[in-house]
């Protein structure tokens, strides 16, 4: 993963944590009504990085991820990204509907379409929890669930074929039910003009 | 109206804006702690009227902080500012009647009734609340 000078003070890193808080909380608070369980996060976490770096994010051996990737548009453009291993994303979708959830093994399109439906559900929860805590406007673009490596990650996020701006600052939080069956991490990226955007809302809103 | 508050919360920013509108309401902030192991050392050195909680934090967690001051005084009035809004932080405060939840992010309004719920305060008890 490559680093970057942050160029910024604490306040300004303090800044991006908690508007990565309030997201992953939402999130994390919709998936637990969802599957119906509790669901926490840890305290954020801010990484500078390219867009290879995003699959690093995913630690251990280069099994099958999923990823589900949502953009923002609006005031403030944005990635989102809800990272989970194959195996809990099936659980996910298990502990939404005990009998009648599609099987990856059986359907990978069904399962494709449910999980860009959980994708959609918990992306937009957290878009939605930062809109209202800076008080933004913020359409969405698009949702995918993108199933790979971590390389095959990185390529369905950033198709080869567009331009990949960087870096981006990655605030990314880890997301946990109460016994650990399922784990994953919730990504906000942002470019640096998003970055410095969200700075200038928040210095309006202290006044 | 006068009252001691302690603001935790491992977020400057989230300490800071609960320090705005606590203080256009007319409390006084005593003190603020940036995890669950600050947040019980200075509520035992401070005894403030009022703790405002965050629940995701380094260290100690908000609720193991909760707890913990539950143990030290049970009459302590704790707010949970948390965005995890779920039942299992609600359920925690549901039947206590000195405890109080509100999910961020929250506006002046939002913090101020919960305020007063627990402290037993009028609107009228403070002159500068913006809504």
């Amino acid at each position: 993963m490559t680093s970057w000078n942050l160029e910024m003070d604490d306040d300004q890193l303090d800044s991006l944590k908690e508007v990565g808080n309030v997201g992953a909380g939402h999130a994390a608070s919709e998936l637990a009504t969802l599957i119906g369980r509790k669901c926490v996060v840890s305290v954020p976490e801010l990484t500078c990085t390219d867009a290879a770096g995003i699959g690093e994010f995913m630690k251990g051996p280069d099994t099958m991820v999923v990823a589900l990737h949502m953009s923002v548009l609006g005031d403030i453009p944005a990635n989102m990204l809800v990272l989970t291993r194959r195996s809990h994303a099936q659980l996910m979708l298990n502990y939404m509907s005990p009998t009648s959830a599609p099987q990856a093994e059986q359907n990978e399109e069904a399962f494709k379409l449910a999980l860009r439906q959980l994708g959609e559900v918990l992306t937009r929860s957290f878009a939605d929890a930062i809109s209202h805590f800076l008080g933004t406007n913020a359409p969405y673009a698009f949702t995918e669930a993108i199933n790979g490596g971590k390389g095959g990650i990185v390529a369905g996020v950033f198709p080869a074929s567009e331009p990949q701006p960087g870096p981006y600052m990655a605030v990314h939080a880890d997301f946990f039910d109460e016994e650990k069956t399922i784990q994953g991490k919730l990504v906000y990226l942002l470019s640096s003009r998003s970055q410095a955007l969200i700075l200038e809302r928040i210095e309006q809103l202290l006044g | 109206m006068g009252q001691r508050v302690l603001i935790v919360d491992d977020s400057r920013l989230a300490r800071a804006t609960v320090r705005k509108y606590l203080v256009q309401a007319g409390l006084e902030v005593v003190g603020e702690a940036g995890n669950g192991r600050e947040a019980i050392d200075m509520f035992t050195q401070l005894s403030p009227d009022l703790v405002t909680l965050d629940v995701t934090m380094p260290e100690i967690d908000g609720l193991t902080a909760f707890r913990e001051i539950r143990k030290r005084d049970p009459s302590a009035a704790v707010i949970l500012v948390t965005s995890l809004d779920q039942k299992f932080i609600a359920e925690e405060v549901a039947h206590d009647p000195r405890g109080g939840f509100i999910p961020k992010p929250f506006s002046s309004f939002d913090l101020l009734k919960a305020v007063r719920q627990l402290l037993n305060l009028d609107e009228s008890d403070d002159s500068s609340v913006e809504g």
